[in-house]
């Protein structure tokens, strides 16, 4: 078998392992990345990320500018935003994940998240704001408190691009259709090497430390059937084909600890009429019309039988949507209804349900007819729905505004209001996979530990391949910026300098 | 009636005290906290004394973000509100300089805090933290009676057994003992929610404090060390006479 020699090897291709390579790079490491995927579909699930968002703790305008600098004065002059403290952005990872996530890795993502973006505007990643989390308000711009401000131009597929010409520009050697197929560990269980394999046959490579960079396991049907469990085998996947949880594998084959939400994953409300992979989209190849269906919020959700069966206004979405996709494919068919009136009409163009295809009707027994719901069922569901709307205060989607149901099951804690007006609109909506929660144990250093919760010298991990950070739900933004801060950690610490 | 609790985020059990690098300092990084249990019992008399006479309870602490978990534990229990100093201070006196500066900036009429926490067992903070303040204050209080607007009785314990029966003007600080009260159960529905409740934070600088100013005066940790092994045990064998004897050679032996 043919033998390579570099200083450090970062196995992927998306957020996670880009900011790994680049982060080598820069301790002056000679670095090579090995992605399986052909150039075309290199990327990994960083390139279907449409908005590309990241959460990050900031203090308000002061410390976003920075970021930004190509924003004029005129536009932060109509923009409101309060600071996302350190203290805020670990109690929304704690309060999400019920508590489980492991308080030193959650420190780690949100004291690094600032310095992180702040490096990545350094190396020259350009950042934009993301309006689509803003609510324009008389002129002027609002956040929704703990919605993420920036996003990388051009989204997930911008960001794979910007990195990519970074890595290029700085003669980082890449090579595609190549995949790290096993671990070469001594007899004192340091990881040397490599092996891949691309089309000509195997090669040995070795180096002074990799980085596993390859994402989690939501692409591998017998992965998902095993550790995520109903219904899951067939649903649909709206990242990439290749996140077949081969890193892991790999590092779990030499004795590396599994750790984490194995089943658990992040899976949003999609278009029912998604594909089976790269279903965020539903022109996949061209990035367009994104499946993304987050409104229910600010409706009521039905499945087929014509019944709720969460709490659409529980919190707002970027604190939901990630748990949400896994309770539509509990329901009959995997399928749920999203029911609006015309009172929200707005609020959902400005959620952007391209390409959908919305169900319009002038009553609820109209509505039903056409979804082919038992009518009866729908028009009590709605009826009993109506009349338990409190009245009591005014609707605002910026907060958590508190009008809510009394006296249902399961009530509706936010942004409760009659479904009254007409025309009514329904969309399709099914759970799409995101990534999946459990992974590899890591220590603050990103480097991967066994059962013994010893150090596998030579052996870091980055981005969804680790485990312990996200148990149930996330929020939103928090899993690019995760990959991001341990990326740069695991890439800075390789080279072992 | 306006209570403040200090509580502290300790290793979760005395086995997992680990030693910073360097060998001058507990190490909290990393390690799975938890209420400290005098503490815990503080918080459980402040929630007692809410319920019979009304008022609110703060609950304050000090440490990194990931003590933010003792804070919702307090809140779900049955406290107001809930702050975080954003310091890590090993030495309690140092500790007390701290949380007086940030009592200064709350209105209270009664501070509770444990004895002694389960990492150092100095016992020190809520006394140096009452002497900062120029508070009256009472150690190993098993009892506090409300006693009009200004005032309140106390029973605290003495040594062999003894009580004395102690009244203290409002503004006091008191050291409780464990097993004021019974300690209750919080259902996980009930910490879930609490979680959804914003926490205050104040920095060193929030409280006008430098570095330099809080470590005490000609006091420094030269070394903290784990327990040397050096113990060794010796089996006496041979029949129960054969025992006593040698048992009684050895001793002979001390003497």
């Amino acid at each position: 078998m043919d033998v390579q020699d570099y200083d450090v090897i970062v196995a992927g291709f998306g957020n996670a392992a880009q900011t790994a390579a680049f982060a080598a790079y820069e301790t002056g490491a000679r670095v090579l990345v090995l992605e399986k995927a052909p150039q075309g579909k290199r990327g990994g699930n960083t390139w279907f990320s449409h908005g590309a968002q990241f959460r990050h703790v900031h203090n308000g305008i002061a410390d976003v500018k920075p970021l930004l600098p190509h924003v004029p004065e005129k536009e932060w002059e109509k923009i409101d935003l309060s600071p996302y403290t350190r203290d805020e952005f670990y109690s929304d990872v704690m309060r999400v994940t019920r508590g489980r996530s492991v308080p030193e890795l959650a420190e780690l993502l949100v004291n690094e998240s600032y310095p992180t973006v702040k490096w990545m505007r350094e190396s020259g990643i350009q950042w934009e704001i993301l309006y689509s989390a803003g609510v324009p308000e008389n002129g002027r711009f609002r956040w929704h408190h703990g919605s993420s401000f920036i996003h990388s131009k051009d989204g997930g597929a911008g960001l794979v691009e910007m990195w990519h010409r970074i890595l290029q520009n700085k003669g980082v050697e890449i090579r595609f259709g190549t995949a790290a197929t096993r671990l070469l560990t001594d007899d004192k269980g340091r990881v040397y090497g490599v092996v891949a394999q691309n089309s000509e046959g195997f090669t040995e490579i070795r180096c002074k430390g990799l980085v596993l960079g390859c994402g989690g396991f939501s692409a591998n049907p017998a992965m998902r059937a095993q550790f995520l469990g109903g219904g899951w085998d067939l649903g649909k996947v709206r990242g990439t084909r290749y996140n077949t949880g081969d890193g892991i594998q790999m590092a779990l084959d030499i004795g590396a600890q599994p750790f984490g939400h194995w089943a658990g994953s992040h899976a949003t409300p999609i278009d029912a009429d998604a594909g089976e992979y790269e279903a965020g989209f539903l022109d996949p190849a061209n990035r367009r019309h994104r499946t993304h269906r987050y409104g229910w919020t600010l409706g009521i959700m039905v499945n087929t039988d014509g019944r709720r069966f969460v709490d659409e206004g529980e919190d707002f979405h970027a604190y939901t949507y990630a748990k949400t996709g896994a309770e539509i494919v509990k329901q009959p068919g995997s399928i749920a209804y999203q029911i609006f009136d015309a009172k929200v009409k707005d609020s959902i163009t400005r959620l952007l349900y391209e390409g959908a295809t919305p169900v319009v009707a002038n009553s609820v027994r109209e509505l039903a007819e056409k979804l082919e719901i038992n009518p009866d069922v729908l028009v009590q569901t709605v009826e009993q729905f109506n009349g338990a709307v409190a009245q009591d205060r005014p609707f605002n989607e910026v907060i958590r505004d508190g009008k809510c149901t009394k006296g249902i099951y399961p009530p509706k804690s936010n942004w409760a209001q009659r479904i009254d007006t007409p025309p009514l609109v329904a969309y399709a909506a099914t759970g799409g996979l995101t990534f999946t929660y459990g992974g590899l144990k890591i220590n603050a250093r990103c480097q991967v530990l066994n059962r013994l919760d010893q150090i596998i010298p030579g052996l870091y991990a980055a981005g969804e391949v680790t485990g312990g950070f996200f148990y149930y739900n996330y929020p939103s933004g928090s899993g690019l910026m995760r990959g991001a801060v341990t990326g740069r950690i695991a890439g800075g610490n390789a080279a072992g300098r | 009636m306006k209570i403040v609790v200090c509580c502290k985020g300790v290793p979760g059990t005395v086995a997992d005290v680990k030693i910073a690098p360097g060998g001058k300092a507990v190490q909290y990084q990393g390690q799975f906290l938890t209420m400290n249990e005098c503490d815990e019992y503080a918080l459980e008399e402040a929630i007692a004394l809410k319920r019979a006479h009304g008022g609110e309870v703060t609950v304050l602490t000090m440490g990194s973000i990931t003590t933010q978990d003792i804070l919702y534990l307090a809140l779900a229990k049955g406290a107001d509100k809930a702050i975080r100093i954003d310091a890590q201070i090993q030495d309690s006196q140092a500790a007390g300089t701290v949380l007086a500066a940030a009592l200064r900036k709350l209105e209270y009429d009664l501070v509770l805090t444990g004895t002694q926490s389960r990492d150092t067992l100095s016992g020190l903070a809520g006394i140096a933290t009452a002497e900062r303040l120029e508070m009256p204050f009472a150690f190993a209080v098993t009892q506090v009676e409300v006693d009009g607007d200004k005032t309140i009785k106390i029973r605290k314990e003495l040594g062999g057994g003894r009580f004395a029966d102690v009244r203290l003007p409002l503004p006091a600080l008191l050291c409780v003992q464990t097993g004021i009260q019974p300690l209750t159960y919080v259902p996980p529905a009930r910490m879930l929610r609490a979680r959804q409740q914003a926490l205050r934070s104040f920095s060193l600088s929030d409280l006008g404090l430098a570095e330099q100013q809080i470590v005490p005066q000609g006091y420094h940790f030269l070394n903290i060390f784990p327990p040397e092994r050096t113990g060794q045990a010796q089996f006496l064998e041979g029949s129960a006479g054969e025992v006593a004897a040698a048992l009684l050679g050895k001793i002979k032996e001390v003497l």
